[in-house]
């Protein structure tokens, strides 16, 4: 609020675009080919009481010029017993459910956000709570190529 | 692993419509303008008056938390559960920052969640689980699914706990979170996904009103 106040325009404008971005689960990323894909920000919410599941966030940023089709997600059975991707959906109703995606598709040259309250990598089965700090090792299966691998950084509150 | 993991279904019904509006809402506004803060959750008209329920609170020897704040304080509301990956520490999260956001004056602020999956939820899980968030939660919990559906839908929450084919539960739940002022009215909502700083606005606002009354 006070910063609005204080500078009005264009920083008005740049949270309008940075809203946007942040709206989008697929927007455009490098321009340039750096030819390669990578994930990045990949991190998880500590864990509370006896949590049994736990939901990871990261993003793919493909710099290739062929669309990226992730097809699956695993983690060290030390960490969690099974993980996929989910996706919370609406129906016509307004009725929304949280379900399993068997493939996503990131296009070329695009980034795709995988963020709380939308598309995320749903962890099951914990094998242990999950601690402010710890890391541990993601893997994102695609259609082709070798698998993306990331680490991912427990966070606290 | 798609089929022999199936997913908990997690219904949100009015929370995601009320998301999705300000998302949109969020995402249209280019250009703000300096104006009087004002009150960006959802507020309801006739306000609706939940001051006269309360739930066994758990947290605290299972005496009836009446569902009001305490003098001159507001009270935050929040039905879920558990076993829930993301939105519901989320919110807790949110709600966390929200208050520290409100230095001192968070003080007066406190926060109860009632789960709507007492079966998995029991009294020690969902103290810890609160504890974690915050440093006095109230852990509301009832076996009454009679009374707990009441108390829910003096809220317009909406909850439905089912056993899939493979027996595992799968919980819906409306993801709203409330504020409920010392006279019990329910003078704010806010959706899944709301800005913890427009949280915390609202919250130094209502308990301004408060004092001023």
């Amino acid at each position: 609020m006070i910063t609005r106040r204080q500078y009005p325009g264009p920083v008005g404008l740049a949270a309008g675009i940075l809203a946007l971005t942040a709206c989008s689960s697929s927007s455009p990323g490098p321009k340039r080919a750096t030819g390669d894909v990578r994930v990045t920000g990949a991190w998880a919410r500590d864990t509370a009481g006896e949590q049994t599941s736990a939901a990871v966030y990261l993003t793919v940023v493909n710099g290739t010029d062929a669309k990226v089709t992730l097809t699956g997600v695993s983690v060290p059975a030390s960490i969690a017993a099974a993980s996929m991707i989910h996706r919370s959906t609406a129906d016509s109703s307004g009725m929304t459910s949280m379900h399993e995606v068997g493939t996503v598709s990131v296009p070329a040259h695009h980034r795709f956000r995988f963020a709380s309250g939308g598309y995320h990598i749903m962890l099951t089965g914990l094998a242990a709570p999950l601690r402010a700090g710890r890391r541990f090792p993601i893997t994102l299966a695609r259609s082709a190529g070798a698998p993306l691998r990331a680490t991912v950084t427990v966070r606290g509150l | 692993m798609r089929t022999r993991h199936r997913p908990a279904r997690i219904v949100l019904t009015l929370g995601l419509v009320a998301a999705l509006a300000a998302t949109l809402t969020a995402c249209g506004s280019s250009t703000p303008k300096a104006k009087p803060a004002t009150i960006k959750g959802m507020q309801r008209t006739p306000v609706p008056n939940v001051g006269a329920l309360s739930l066994p609170d758990v947290a605290h020897g299972g005496t009836g938390l009446p569902l009001k704040a305490q003098p001159g304080g507001l009270l935050l509301m929040y039905f879920g559960y558990t076993n829930c990956p993301d939105i519901c520490p989320g919110t807790l999260a949110g709600l966390r920052l929200a208050i520290h956001k409100l230095g001192a004056s968070g003080k007066r602020v406190q926060v109860a969640m009632a789960t709507v999956d007492p079966t998995r939820d029991t009294a020690e899980v969902l103290t810890s689980y609160l504890a974690h968030f915050f440093k006095d939660a109230h852990a509301l919990r009832t076996d009454d699914a009679a009374e707990l559906k009441t108390v829910a839908d003096a809220f317009g929450v909406q909850f439905e706990i089912a056993t899939n084919a493979k027996g595992e539960e799968e919980v819906g739940h409306s993801a709203l979170s409330f504020a409920i002022d010392d006279q019990g009215r329910l003078v704010d909502t806010w959706p899944y996904g709301f800005d913890e700083k427009d949280i915390a606005s609202d919250m130094r606002l209502l308990l301004a009103r408060e004092k001023a009354a």
